[in-house]
């Protein structure tokens, strides 16, 4: 993490054999390095819901298939004979895993609305230093007259 | 993406409960039902979020990325009410708010792209 916070070549990154095991990192070199192509960006942040969705897709599949009700030796195999008859507890689990990911990525929202917000009272200052420039000079014009005995 | 891929069987388990003779060609109809409502909004919150996006910046002078955790609220929100829903009837409102929130979100993030790392040449 060090070495890719540290990173400040892009060649340096492909390089690193962690980027297809760790996307996240991928993402946070995004943020890091600001490439500066928005076809490059907004083809990276797309191909996470990929990711994302595959994983979360396997946790809820796995979750049903765990209330499968048991298969009786006699039973002809058929859509209806493996169906979870539980309702909404046969993947509600998942939801409450979901709704984890969903508080995780409300806080990180909240964390770039901020570090946004924060950039945009920096990028108004340069005004306030213009002004306070304005006055010093004034100060100092009047500055040299006050030395005067 | 979760309850997007698995909105069917969402449906069908709701469906299903406590009734082992359920009818399928009912549950194919109830899963289609809930792709049309996420699809629709979805294409309404893409369009929605827009306006509003840019009604954020221009008139309350403020970062379009506030809109980012209302977006995440959503989200959310369309969570807990999957959880709360127990009955096949009602999954249309979670899943018209799960694809609210999923357009919103995929309309208003190529736009915060651009704010954070430009367009590029």
């Amino acid at each position: 993490m060090l070495v890719w916070f540290a990173a400040d070549d892009i060649h340096r990154v492909v390089r690193s054999r962690y980027v297809g095991k760790f996307p996240l990192l991928l993402l946070l070199s995004v943020f890091k390095l600001s490439v500066a192509h928005f076809s490059e960006n907004w083809g990276v942040i797309s191909v996470f819901p990929v990711l994302g969705g595959n994983l979360f897709s396997i946790a809820f599949g796995r979750n049903l298939d765990a209330h499968e009700p048991p298969l009786e030796a006699t039973a002809v195999p058929s859509p209806s004979n493996t169906q979870c008859l539980d309702g909404r507890g046969c993947y509600v689990q998942t939801l409450y895993l979901s709704i984890w990911a969903c508080v995780i990525a409300l806080g990180i929202s909240f964390w770039a609305g901020r570090r946004d917000w924060l950039h945009w009272q920096g990028r108004d200052q340069p005004r306030e230093r213009v002004n306070t420039v304005v006055w010093e000079d004034a100060e100092e014009a009047v500055g040299p007259e006050d030395l005067e005995p | 993406m979760l309850d997007i891929n698995n909105a069917g069987s969402i449906a069908q388990a709701l469906l299903a409960h406590r009734k082992p003779d359920y009818d399928e060609a009912e549950s194919a109809i109830w899963q289609a039902a809930q792709v049309s409502a996420i699809s629709l909004a979805s294409f309404s919150g893409r369009i929605l979020i827009g306006i509003v996006a840019d009604m954020v910046k221009s008139r309350l002078r403020v970062p379009r990325s506030f809109c980012m955790p209302a977006m995440s609220a959503l989200f959310v929100l369309s969570q807990l009410l999957l959880v709360t829903i127990d009955d096949v009837r009602h999954l249309w409102m979670a899943s018209v708010l799960l694809g609210l929130a999923y357009g919103c979100w995929f309309g208003l993030l190529p736009t915060i792209s651009i704010e954070w790392f430009g367009l590029g040449t």
